[in-house]
């Protein structure tokens, strides 16, 4: 900061007049000067750089580097300036790009002035700023991953013999029972005895669960872009 | 029957008065609205401003008012919204302008759209 009582604040939004109109209100703080003001993610870095501010407030969706990328971006570069995004976008992913990009706050636009200062001030002292609605959402991404962690991991497709593995890479191409039988010069009966296993031991409940795991592990090649169909 | 020392003051700051454009603005106590507030109080030699949260409020308070422009600044338009604005213009010819912050394009009713509008734009629009 430059002084004790001066915060240096950073503007990026391409809509011209919320910019404008914005920079007017921070401007009539005390305690608070605009540095600079830029229409979209490119401009944006390249002010941070040369006025090296205490915070920026920048939108999400704007034209040729968005506000993700610019946040990123500033964050290499600065790491000690804070970063708000101030976007109309209630969109979790957005959210949580802007989380993983190093933004220290996320408001929404519709935030009344007086948040927005009292956001800027708290930033500052190291707090970290967020709309209720928007930390609702957070929190329950939280709670979906610590779920998640706690249950058995997957087993790897190692824990898979190499006829279950070939079972399988058929299954998930959407042969039946029967198909993967002939398929493999096997019975029925021996197919169904293999998914079985299969199932219990990827700890699942379908044939259905079982290709989705498949074609997430990559044991299903996807057809070669070039291949065409031969007329007969 | 003699006048008060200062009534030529007071003439002059009637004229000024009455040659100001009279803006309605409609709008939230959100950034956008707040802002665009900011804005327009620079322009107090210009313009005499008064507010409303909303176009019933707007219409009531326009009977009064009796607005030049009608300034519809929300972050996103309500279409419940559209026949009181329509309403409004026929009452009192007024230029209704209206811009969101969903779609930043200003629309001048029903003639005149600017993509990405500046402060200017804005400015020519009121005081045409």
């Amino acid at each position: 900061m430059t002084s004790m009582t001066t915060i240096k604040v950073l503007v990026v939004d391409d809509h011209t007049l919320f910019r404008k109109g914005l920079v007017s209100l921070l401007g009539q703080q005390k305690g608070m000067e605009v540095v600079g003001e830029a229409k979209d993610g490119d401009e944006g870095v390249r002010l941070a750089r040369q006025h090296r501010p205490d915070v920026v407030l920048m939108d999400v969706k704007m034209p040729h580097l968005n506000g993700i990328q610019a946040a990123q971006a500033i964050r290499e570069l600065l790491p000690e300036t804070r970063i708000i995004m101030l976007t109309v976008s209630d969109e979790d992913g957005d959210l949580f790009a802007a989380v993983k990009a190093g933004a220290n706050g996320y408001l929404l636009k519709s935030v009344e002035p007086e948040q927005l200062i009292k956001s800027i001030h708290l930033l500052i002292k190291g707090e970290p700023v967020i709309s209720h609605a928007m930390a609702s959402k957070l929190l329950g991404e939280f709670r979906a991953m610590a779920k998640k962690a706690e249950q058995p991991p997957e087993p790897a497709p190692a824990a898979l013999t190499d006829r279950e593995t070939d079972i399988l890479q058929l299954l998930a191409k959407g042969q039946s029972n029967k198909e993967i039988g002939s398929s493999l010069d096997i019975s029925e009966h021996t197919v169904k005895i293999h998914l079985k296993n299969i199932l219990r031991k990827l700890h699942m409940n379908s044939r259905v669960q079982a290709a989705v795991y498949a074609h997430q592990h990559g044991l299903v090649q996807a057809p070669s872009p070039g291949r065409t169909r031969e007329s007969a | 029957m003699s006048l008060p020392l200062d009534c030529g003051y007071h003439l002059w700051k009637r004229q000024i008065t009455v040659n100001k454009r009279r803006l309605l603005l409609i709008t939230t106590r959100s950034l956008f609205g707040t802002g665009l507030m900011s804005l327009l109080e620079q322009q107090t030699d210009r313009v005499a401003i008064e507010t409303a949260a909303d176009v019933r409020t707007a219409l009531q308070k326009s009977q009064t008012f009796q607005p030049d422009v009608v300034l519809y600044f929300r972050e996103t338009s309500r279409p419940e919204d559209e026949a009181l604005l329509q309403e409004l213009m026929s009452r009192h010819r007024a230029r209704v302008i209206h811009c969101t912050l969903e779609a930043d394009r200003l629309t001048i009713y029903d003639q005149t759209s600017i993509n990405h509008a500046t402060v200017d734009d804005l400015m020519t629009a009121v005081l045409k």
